[in-house]
Formats: C-alpha cells, sequence, structure tokens
C-alpha cells in the first residue's frame, strides 16, 4: 500500500502546520469574492448596476438578519422526513436489491487464486459499494427540488414559511438519512461477506517423524506448512496474506482459524526518511531504473543507508517489546545466489548517533509484512563501547530516535519509501477500521448529495444530474486532467483527441496536420480547455483521495486525523453547497 | 388529416413486417434451403459456441458495459498498465482477468498478458518461490485462453514454450524444475484442463512430472488441432521441431541434475527417435515445395545424377552459348576473367567470379540451342533440374533453421556410454569442489577429459554448441584446481584452442574448415564399441524405481548397429579403431588416476588411453594452424 507521508499527518498538524486552515480560508475567502462577483454580473443584467449592487447586498443582509437567526430545526427537520419518505416510495432501497445480486454473483468475478484474497473482498465490497451509494446520492437528490418547482408544490412549501436554507438542509438531511440506511445495510452485508468469504480451516495432511513440523490440506487453494514447540503450539506460515494458530490437543493437531488477513494495524510512522549514498554523502535515494519513483534505494556494501527519524513515541505503548514492521524491497543487479534473498541490517540509535543497538541482520522478504521486534531491555553500544541498554532511557528519552538500515550484499540493492517502517504498539478491531472505511464512504455520499441538491436549486432535473455526475467524474478522474496538462499522459487534450481517433494516430506518435500553424492553434485551444477544466477541479472535492478502501483492504488503522480532515472537508462543501443554494434559491423566481 | 395518418402508420406496420420476413427467412436454422445465417456460421465456425466455452460472467460483463465494452477495456487496459507500474501486482492481475472477461476472443489479450506475467512480473520479486507462482499465473492466464478459444493452437503452443522454456532455461531452473515436479496441485490443474500432466509421457527419471515433458504435450496438443486443419502462424518446420527438442532439452536437464545412467540414454534415444520422425515429417516450405529433411542425401544425389544427364545431353552446345555470352562482356572483365589465377590481383579475381557467373548458362539457354528432336526432352529437364535445386536449397535451409545435423549427432552421441561416462566424471568433479576435495576433483576432471576427447573424436559437432561450452569451462576450473598451464599434451589441448576460436567467430574461415576437418577425421574412426542394448525402457524403468543405478556400467544385451546420419557418423561397416581405452574401462574406480595431462606419453597410471595430443590410431588431429591431413 502506498502511503504519502500527508497521509499520517494528525489533525492538528495539518491544519496548523500544514496549512489547512489557511488553504481552506483562503479557498472560502476566494469562492467568496468570486461568488459575489458572479451574483453582481448577474443582478446588474436583471436590474442595473446600482440596483444589481444593492439586490445583491440585501440578500447578503437577509442571510445574517433574518434567515439564520431564523432558521427552524423544526422546520429542517420536517423537509427533511418528507425527502426520506419521499426517497422509499421512489423505490431507492432496491439498490440494496442489486448489491445484493452482486455479492452473491461476486465470486465469479473475484479471483480465486489471488495472493492476497482479502484484499480483494475488501476492495469489492467497498467499491461497490461507494459507486452504488454514489449513485443514489445523485439520483435522489437532483430531481426533488426540479419536480416541486414543476408540479408547483414549491410554493406551498415556501409559503409555510420555509427558508430557502430550511429547504436546502431539510433535502440534503433527509436524501443523507435513507443513505446512512442504504450503506447500513449494505455495511452489514459487505462485512457478512468478507468475513464469510475468507473463513476456512485446514486439516494437518503430513506430519513429520517428530510430531512437529508438518504441512496442512489443500483448502481454498492454498496450504501451510507448520511448525510446533515444545509445548505444542504454533504457528503456520503465511499464505494468501494469512497464518492459522496450531495447537496439539492430545493426540490430534488442531488448526485454528485464519489470523492476520483481517487487521487494522496502528502504525507509528517517522516524521521523515532521508538516504546517504555510497559515498556517505546524503543524497535522495537511489532510482534503479523503475518508472514509479515510490521508493528509493540503497546500495549494497556500501555507506549507503537509510535513516528514519522517530519523533514523540510514547513509552507507555511499549512494555518489554518493540514491535515493528518492515515492507521494504530488493533489487538485484545480477543474480547471485537465487536460493537466499537479499540481506540487510538493521539497529536503532539515539538521534545523536552517541547510543546504538546491536546490529541486527535480516532477509527481505518482498511484498509482505516482515514482523519484527526488538526488546526495551538490550544489549548496544554507548559512545562505541558495549553496554546493556534501555531504549527509552537511552536510546529514546524523549521520544526521538532513529532507525538504520543498510544492505549487506554487494551489487544489490533495498528500497524503502517512508511508510516501509513503522513501529506498531497494536492492532485495532478490524470492524471498526471497516466502519471507518464505510465513514468515508457516507462522506462522497453526502458531498454529492450536497451538489445533487446545490445544482437543482437553479438547474433542471436532468441538467442538474448532468452537472452532478460532471462534478463526480472530475473529482475522480482529475488527476488525468493534470497529467495532460503536465503531458506526462501523451495524447493531447479534447480537440487533438478527436482528430487523433478518426484518422488512427496513436498517442505517442506526433500529429502531422501538414500545417504547423493549425497544430498549434490546436494545441492552444487545447491548453485553455485543461486549463479551464483543471480551475473548475480545484472546485471540486477529490473523491480519489477521500478513497480509504485501501486503508482498510491493506489492514491498516484509518487514522482519526486523516477522518478528521476529510470530515472537514466534507463539512467545507457543505457551507459551500448551502450558501450557493441559499443565493440562488432566494433570488430565483419560483414560476416555472 | 386522421386518414392520412392512418394510412401511414398502416404502411409503416407493413413495411415492418415486410422487412420482418427476409429477416426470419436469414435467422431462421438452416431448414430446406433456409437460415443461410446460421449455416453461415457454422461452415465458418463463427459461432460463439464454435469459439470457445460460453462463459455466463463473461457474457453478463459484456452485456453491463451497456455496448461501451471498448471503453470499458481501454480504461482496463490503463489500469492494469498503471498498476503495474507502481506494482500493485495483486490488483493487476485482478484487473487482467477483468480484461479478459471483456475481450475473450482477442487473442493478443491473452497472449500479451500472460508474457507480462510470466516474464515481466515474474522477475520483480525476491524470492524465487514468489517467482515461480507468477510464472504459473501466467501460464494458468493462457490455459484459461485455450478454453475460451479453442480453434487457436497458437494458445496451447505457447504454453509448451512457458511450461518448457520459462521453467526450464530460466537462471533459477534448478529451483523451478524442482518445484514444479512436486506441485501436485498445478498437475492436478492441468489434468482437470484437459491435459495429463501425471501421464508415462510426462514423468522423469524420477516418476514426476517433468516441466520440458509437459511442455511437450502441450505442443502435441497444438500439433492435433493443426493437423485437424486449423491454420497457425508459424512455419511447420520451427513448429513440429519443438516437441523432439523439448525432449532433448529434458535430456540435458536431467543430466545437468545428475542423472548419469541408462536414464538419461533412454531419453536421448526416445528424442533420436522423435527427431528422426521429425525429419520423416512431410514439411511444407517455401512457395509449394513440400520437404522432408532426412532427405538431404537423396536430394543431393538426384541433382548430381539429373546435372549429369543433362551436362550429357547439352555438352555439345555448352561452348557456344558460353561464346555467345562472352561477346557481351566487357573486354576489360574478359581480359580479367581470361587470365590464370595466380596472376590475378584481389580486384581481378572478384571480377573474374563475377565474369563466371555472368557466362555461366542457365539450363533455359542451353536447352534453347538444342537441335529440334532434343530440345523438348531438355527443357523437361531443365524444369526437372530447376525442381530439384529448389528442393534441395529448401531442405537445406530448412534443417539449418532448426539445426537438423547437430541435433541428429548429438542425441547419438548422448547415447554413447562413453559420453556418459565424461559427463558423469564431469559432474563429480564438480561436487567435489563443493566438498573442497580438490585432489579428488582434479582426477575426476582427467578422466573426464580423456572421455571427452574421445567423443569428440567421434562426435566433432558436439564440440560447437553448449556441450563444448560446458567442458571449455570445466577446463578452466581444472586449470585453476590444478594451478598449471596447460599445453599441447593436454588431451584436450586442440579442442580448447578450436572451441576459443569458436567462440571468438563462429562463422570464421578457418574455424569452419578446422570443425569440417574433424569431421572427417571422425568418418575414418569407425563405429565406436560401446552401442548398447535396444531394451532401454526396462533398463530405465528399473533405474527410476531404484532411483540411483551404478554408473558406468554398460547395458546388458546385444549392440546396436548405429544409424545412418548424414554427417559426422560413421559407416556401419568401418572397423574399431585400436583403441587401448575399451568399454569395461568405465568400471574402472574413479578415485584412480585416468590420464594425468601434462605427463610425457606412457606415464599414465593406467593404460586408458594416451592423454598428449595424439589420437588413439596415432594420427594427430587437426589443428587451426594445420587444418588439412
Amino acid at each position: 500500500m502506498r502511503l504519502t507521508p500527508e497521509q499520517f499527518w494528525t489533525y492538528s498538524e495539518w491544519l496548523f502546520q500544514h496549512n489547512g486552515l489557511r488553504d481552506g480560508m483562503i479557498l472560502a475567502l476566494a469562492l467568496s469574492i468570486l461568488g459575489f462577483l458572479v451574483g453582481y454580473l448577474v443582478s446588474v443584467v436583471n436590474h442595473g448596476p446600482v440596483e444589481g449592487f444593492l439586490k445583491v447586498s440585501q440578500v447578503i443582509g437577509q442571510l445574517f438578519s433574518v434567515d439564520l437567526p431564523k432558521f427552524s430545526f423544526r422546520r429542517a427537520g420536517a423537509i427533511a422526513g418528507l425527502a426520506f419518505k419521499e426517497s422509499i416510495r421512489k423505490k431507492i432501497l432496491v439498490l440494496i436489491g442489486i448489491f445484493i445480486i452482486a455479492m452473491m454473483f461476486a465470486g465469479w468475478y473475484l479471483d480465486q487464486n489471488a495472493d492476497y484474497p482479502a484484499r480483494l473482498y475488501i476492495s469489492f465490497v467497498l467499491t461497490a459499494t461507494n459507486y452504488l451509494v454514489i449513485v443514489l446520492g445523485f439520483f435522489v437528490s437532483c430531481f426533488s427540488i426540479p419536480m416541486d418547482i414543476k408540479s408547483r408544490t414549491i410554493y406551498t412549501i415556501v409559503t409555510k414559511p420555509v427558508r430557502p436554507l430550511e429547504l436546502f438542509l431539510g433535502r440534503v438531511l433527509g436524501f443523507t438519512a435513507i443513505g446512512t440506511l442504504v450503506l447500513l445495510l449494505m455495511g452489514l452485508l459487505s462485512y457478512v461477506f468478507v468475513v464469510r468469504g475468507l473463513s476456512h480451516t485446514h486439516e494437518v495432511d503430513t506430519i513429520d517423524a517428530s510430531g512437529r513440523i508438518g504441512q496442512t490440506n489443500i483448502d481454498n487453494k492454498h496450504s501451510h506448512t507448520f511448525t510446533l514447540n515444545d509445548e505444542g503450539r504454533g504457528t503456520t506460515n503465511e499464505a494468501k496474506g494469512h497464518r492459522h494458530i496450531v495447537r496439539k490437543e492430545g493426540d490430534k493437531i488442531v488448526v485454528g482459524p485464519p489470523i492476520d488477513d483481517l487487521t487494522a494495524r496502528v502504525p507509528i510512522y517517522a516524521k521523515k526518511l532521508d538516504f546517504t549514498g555510497r559515498d556517505g554523502v546524503k543524497n535522495e535515494g537511489y532510482n534503479v531504473g523503475y518508472m514509479s519513483e515510490y521508493q528509493k534505494y540503497i546500495e549494497g556494501d556500501s555507506l549507503s543507508m537509510a535513516v528514519w527519524e522517530f519523533d514523540g513515541v510514547d513509552a507507555n505503548l511499549f512494555k518489554d517489546v518493540i514491535s515493528y514492521d518492515l515492507t521494504i524491497s530488493a533489487f538485484r543487479t545480477y543474480k547471485g545466489d537465487i536460493v537466499t534473498p537479499v540481506g540487510g541490517i538493521i539497529y536503532f540509535r539515539s538521534s545523536d548517533e552517541k547510543v546504538e543497538t546491536e546490529r541486527e541482520s535480516f532477509k527481505v522478504k518482498e511484498f509482505q509484512v516482515d514482523r519484527r521486534s526488538i526488546r526495551t531491555k538490550l544489549k548496544g553500544f554507548k559512545d562505541g563501547q558495549p553496554a546493556d541498554l534501555d531504549f527509552f532511557k537511552d536510546i529514546a528519552p524523549d521520544g526521538k530516535f532513529q532507525v538504520v538500515i543498510r544492505c549487506q550484499d554487494r551489487g544489490q540493492y533495498l528500497g524503502m519509501a517512508a511508510a516501509d517502517l513503522y513501529l506498531r504498539p497494536a492492532d485495532l478491531q478490524f470492524w471498526w477500521n471497516f466502519v471507518k472505511g464505510y465513514i468515508s464512504i457516507w462522506l462522497q455520499m453526502f458531498i454529492v448529495i450536497c451538489f445533487g441538491v446545490m445544482f437543482s436549486t437553479f438547474l433542471s432535473g436532468p441538467v442538474a444530474m448532468i452537472a452532478t455526475v460532471a462534478a463526480i467524474v472530475l473529482g475522480f478522474f482529475g488527476f488525468f486532467v493534470d497529467q495532460l496538462q503536465a503531458s506526462t499522459t501523451k495524447g493531447g487534450g479534447p480537440i487533438e483527441s478527436l482528430i487523433r481517433v478518426p484518422s488512427q494516430l496513436g498517442s505517442q506518435i506526433e500529429m502531422d496536420l501538414g500545417s504547423r500553424t493549425l497544430e498549434e492553434a490546436i494545441r492552444l485551444m487545447d491548453t485553455w480547455i485543461l486549463t479551464g477544466v483543471s480551475q473548475l477541479k480545484s472546485a471540486v472535492p477529490n473523491f480519489d483521495q477521500l478513497g480509504t478502501a485501501d486503508f482498510v483492504a491493506y489492514g491498516v488503522n484509518l487514522f482519526g486525523g486523516l477522518l478528521g480532515r476529510h470530515l472537514t472537508i466534507a463539512f467545507g462543501y457543505f457551507i459551500l453547497t448551502s450558501l450557493v443554494s441559499y443565493f440562488f434559491l432566494k433570488t430565483r423566481e419560483m414560476a416555472a | 388529416m386522421n386518414n392520412r395518418s392512418l394510412t401511414r402508420k398502416i404502411l409503416y406496420i407493413l413495411l415492418i413486417v415486410g422487412l420482418l420476413l427476409p429477416l426470419f427467412y436469414l435467422g431462421r436454422p438452416p431448414i430446406g434451403g433456409s437460415g443461410k445465417i446460421a449455416e453461415l456460421r457454422s461452415r465458418y465456425a463463427i459461432g460463439q459456441a464454435d469459439l470457445g466455452k460460453l462463459d455466463p460472467t463473461s457474457e453478463s460483463m459484456k452485456l453491463a458495459t451497456l455496448g461501451m465494452r471498448g471503453i470499458a477495456s481501454t480504461i482496463l487496459w490503463l489500469r492494469a498498465d498503471y498498476f503495474k507500474e507502481e506494482k500493485y501486482f495483486d490488483r493487476f492481475s485482478a484487473t487482467l482477468n477483468q480484461i479478459a472477461l471483456l475481450q475473450p476472443h482477442f487473442i493478443s489479450v491473452w497472449q500479451h498478458q500472460a508474457h507480462n506475467l510470466s516474464y515481466n512480473v515474474s522477475p520483480e520479486f525476491e524470492d524465487y518461490r514468489q517467482r515461480y507462482e507468477w510464472v504459473k499465473k501466467g501460464i494458468d492466464y493462457l490455459v484459461k485462453g485455450t478454453k475460451f478459444n479453442t480453434r487457436k493452437p497458437i494458445l496451447q503452443y505457447e504454453l509448451g514454450h512457458y511450461v518448457g522454456n520459462k521453467l526450464g532455461k530460466a537462471d533459477e531452473k534448478l529451483q523451478y524444475r524442482d518445484l514444479f515436479r512436486n506441485d501436485k496441485e498445478f498437475h492436478k490443474y492441468f489434468v482437470e484442463e484437459g491435459l495429463n500432466a501425471v501421464s508415462d509421457d510426462s514423468l522423469g527419471p524420477d516418476r514426476k512430472p517433468d516441466n520440458w515433458l509437459v511442455g511437450k504435450q502441450w505442443f502435441e496438443e497444438a500439433y492435433k488441432l493443426v493437423q485437424e486443419g486449423i491454420p497457425i502462424k508459424k512455419s511447420a518446420h520451427l513448429l513440429y521441431s519443438y516437441a523432439p527438442l523439448w525432449q532433448m532439452y529434458h535430456g540435458e536437464a536431467i543430466e545437468d541434475e545428475g542423472v548419469l545412467d541408462e536414464r538419461a540414454k533412454f531419453v536421448w534415444e526416445k528424442a533420436g527417435r522423435e527427431w528422426k520422425e521429425f525429419g520423416n515429417r512431410e514439411l511444407g516450405g517455401t512457395g509449394s515445395v513440400a520437404v522432408t529433411l532426412r532427405s538431404l542425401e537423396i536430394a543431393k544425389q538426384s541433382l548430381i545424377e539429373l546435372k549429369e544427364k543433362f551436362a550429357e545431353l547439352t555438352q555439345s552446345v555448352r561452348d557456344k552459348v558460353i561464346a555467345s555470352k562472352k561477346t557481351k562482356v566487357p573486354e576489360a572483365k574478359l581480359a580479367a576473367f581470361e587470365k590464370a589465377d595466380a596472376d590475378r590481383s584481389v580486384l581481378e579475381k572478384m571480377t573474374a567470379s563475377e565474369v563466371a557467373m555472368a557466362i555461366e548458362p542457365t539450363y533455359q539457354e542451353l536447352a534453347s540451342e538444342l537441335p529440334r528432336e532434343q530440345r523438348v526432352e531438355a527443357l523437361e529437364m531443365a524444369t526437372d533440374l530447376r525442381g530439384a535445386e529448389e528442393y534441395y536449397r529448401t531442405t537445406n535451409s530448412l534443417r539449418d533453421q532448426v539445426n537438423y545435423s547437430y541435433w541428429e549427432v548429438r542425441a547419438l552421441a548422448e547415447q554413447q556410454q562413453m559420453m556418459v561416462d565424461a559427463r558423469r566424471l564431469m559432474f563429480e568433479a564438480n561436487q567435489l569442489i563443493d566438498v573442497a576435495d580438490i585432489k579428488g576433483s582434479v582426477e575426476k576432471f582427467e578422466g573426464s577429459f580423456v572421455r571427452w576427447d574421445k567423443v569428440f573424436r567421434y562426435y566433432p559437432v558436439v564440440m560447437t554448441e553448449d556441450v563444448g561450452g560446458d567442458v571449455l569451462k570445466a577446463i578452466e576450473r581444472y586449470k585453476k584446481l590444478a594451478d598449471e598451464e596447460l599445453d599441447d599434451r593436454f588431451v584436450l589441448f586442440e579442442f580448447m584452442k578450436f572451441r576459443r576460436a569458436y567462440d571468438a567467430d563462429y562463422l570464421d574461415f578457418n574455424v569452419e574448415q578446422t570443425l569440417s576437418n574433424w569431421k572427417s577425421a571422425a568418418l575414418d574412426l569407425g563405429t565406436p564399441e560401446d552401442f548398447f542394448s535396444t531394451d532401454l525402457s526396462e533398463a530405465y524403468r528399473k533405474a527410476g524405481d531404484k532411483q540411483t543405478q551404478p554408473a558406468g556400467e554398460p547395458s546388458p544385451g546385444e549392440t546396436k548397429p548405429a544409424e545412418p546420419a548424414s554427417e559426422g557418423e560413421m559407416p556401419k561397416d568401418a572397423p574399431a579403431p585400436s583403441d587401448p581405452q575399451q568399454p569395461g574401462d568405465s568400471k574402472s574406480e574413479p578415485s584412480k588416476p585416468e590420464g594425468q595431462p601434462g605427463k610425457p606419453e606412457g606415464q599414465a597410471g593406467k593404460p586408458e588411453g594416451q592423454v598428449g595430443g595424439q589420437s588413439p590410431s596415432g594420427n594427430r588431429p587437426p589443428t587451426l594452424e594445420n587444418p588439412g591431413r
């Protein structure tokens, strides 16, 4: 799983240290000014410059003087109730039926031979749910107000009186409530599907003469080997992302249910990762030729090393043992000893580098989580002299320390990113992480509903739906627009594509229309279009980043900070859409 | 107004019904002349059920795209590329499965992505076991493809390559082969998919499936489809060469793993037999000429006879035609041609050969000059001659492309006890290096080299390719162990020189000439004395049951005459050479010195054969400096 450093900032770090608050306020200010200007221009067209200004000021004034103070949650709640009932009447719950059918036939589409079936199952249910509730979101939200306007029931409502904000909030709450109900049901079904789908046991197939080492039978297209200790307890090896506890009960050896596949690791990540080159000088780490630069590499049998810097680690989280996980990779410049993995050494040291633990050798376990640990009371070196150390007294008295990794094998490389080494004090319950994943989906659905209702306040139903879909598509695929702008994806913009597709010109081939002027003109127009789309994209939420399915699928705890950040973003869009909807509802003619 | 509207509606309905009638006629099942579409579908086997299995998952997924299958596939391909770049290999694999469901009949999907899995993704993994799993995923992907495309033998062909080549020739071939032979789940999978990977034909000497033999079976599946008339875009001579070649590679592999007894000989005997069958198979060559690779000598003989007949017939007009053609040659060039060869400069020599080619009369020209009563016969003979030449040329070319002669001789050589002994001693020498027994290793190497010398004398072509390369590496290792320079008293000194020159430039004229003369010398040596029994399959099974077989013992039973071969082989009736090294020498204890390179002749511990540069028959083998004899 790829984790970027910003994903493991705490909420306060994001808000204050990394300018989350500042950027949000700037965005709010910019949108407010933009909104005011657009509103003023519209008003100028209808009423002239002076009166237009007065009208806009009046609307803004009324918001603070009348609509907000006289806002009634009771009325909003009534509208919400009506919206809820309306959705039920529209048979929106059919979506659950569709979801159940998808679950039933999911087995056809899921790869039975996947190395990590848990990831596949969890990704499937979360993705299916995500798309279905987003569809639910825009279907329920886009048609409600336009249909009321068309059927003139809107007059009955606004003359109650129901204020524009109450109308908007009521609709949003009502649709969100139905969406939440659907999501709850889907979540329950998904959980049962995942747990049942992954549940299996093994029988012992063969065992050696000592009765300690054996092999299980094949179930779910895999088997395990296991080793028992003197007390008759042990575990199997890891296969398909899980293990089993094995224990001897009398004469029988019993293999327990799978463990480690449905987890929620609570990682403590380092603040930063630094690299040192083969000459001992700091560098950015080596690139061994891969297109992806997520991981950087250190060279074997040289001064090259990777140093993780931890800060603020609470000693109370670790009693006798500090558990940590490694997910580093290896790159060979020559095959060498095929059987033996590339090796490295790891050790912990204080920030001033005066105290360090003994170097421990390890062999790389690629594409697996290598679970390791060190004792808090251990042997090491102080100022170069052997000493007995207490980790949190000698190495990390203030919770600050470094972890160093070097590669042992000459001509080979070890690759790592910042998130490839983390401390693992404890694991949380998988079900709670699953719930948090669904909260992320709920947030996306909420934002879609807000946008849908907002668009429906000034557009007709179908047009509002198209606008909402456009916002969703921009939100999911906005990165593609960025890639086109930055030319990391070849093929040109929309106009160039319109020429390439019928002429079957591949994206890697230079366009040649016989006229340089024409080609330049096309490129210029595409640049304008892409810039415009890119600006629009900035205004819509980035659904790709709001998605947290990977956390749940890869068994990493969804951080409170990240969830808090998403909540804040969702709230921000709620405020934005509320204000826009208020303005439009306040100023538009209700006559059809 | 209403009437007009009603009339229009009635007209539309009548038109719709009218159009439905031919549709109905064309689309119904083929009964009584109707059902043209169904008939065409059946004739060209393009119905969905004709292409392969009907998969409800695939069909429902195609329907679910609502006509945007192309867009969905494109997005999936892009996502797959992204996942591969970012090393999300589990998602990559899942995406490939989705692509295959959307485009099950697009063969390139199966080929390209299977290659991606087995060859591009698998090396990304550090652990060889994980690499093996990903190679298997690629194989599994192709197997699935065969179910959707039952009339595409290219997929079975590729499976033969993957299972044989990828597992058997990779750097980690030892590990892969070991994993494969113990991978019961994978064997069971093949059996379920219709390939009996546990039949006798697939089992190696340890009675477990061998990847080369299973790969060979996949090729045979492809052959079955081709023989049913389903075309494949592969040349016939290359296509049909793979099955016997895989048998040979199986032989090589088990020998590398230390199976150096009758079991290995049996494998090579079978390989030789299959190679011969391949040589007797009629293959389409270039144009419309069908050839058999083993017919080269016959073709050559036939061509010579035809040429002689034609020359005899056209002798009277030949000079006339040449004279006539000479008049068209510029004088300067003609002057160069007419000079004596010794007097020509380099440029004049080239000019002379150009002129010689230019004035050489064609068959047509000669035939046209003959009197009317002989002309028809000559023209017919000219046509036959052109056909014969084309046949010979094609046969020669195809033989070169599959290296037919080399493998023919190789299969024969590998069946000889001397070669098995040579390999065994070399294998044991390498093993002794691992346990730091330098002395023992040196002795084994020396024994091995004496036997290799004999093998190269009888089968010089074996000096080229991998075998010679391995022996050269062994010599280098021996040099380091013995810590002495090897001079011309070393038994394989001439081989060493030849091989180094061959490695530097195998197309060099001197290298080719030397090899050619070794082959001529081999013909004079006659039949090797230690051909063994025909009852090899029995020996093979017994040896397999016992797992080990005393090495070096000649098999019981009568000797078998050598198969006639085109080159590099001995005539049947040639006398055995007076070689002091007898078959029983292979019974000698491995620890005793088998000959000591570097020492003068006659000082060897046992009369195992002369280890200097002299051949058993006393003739010095040809050298690069003195290629002629």
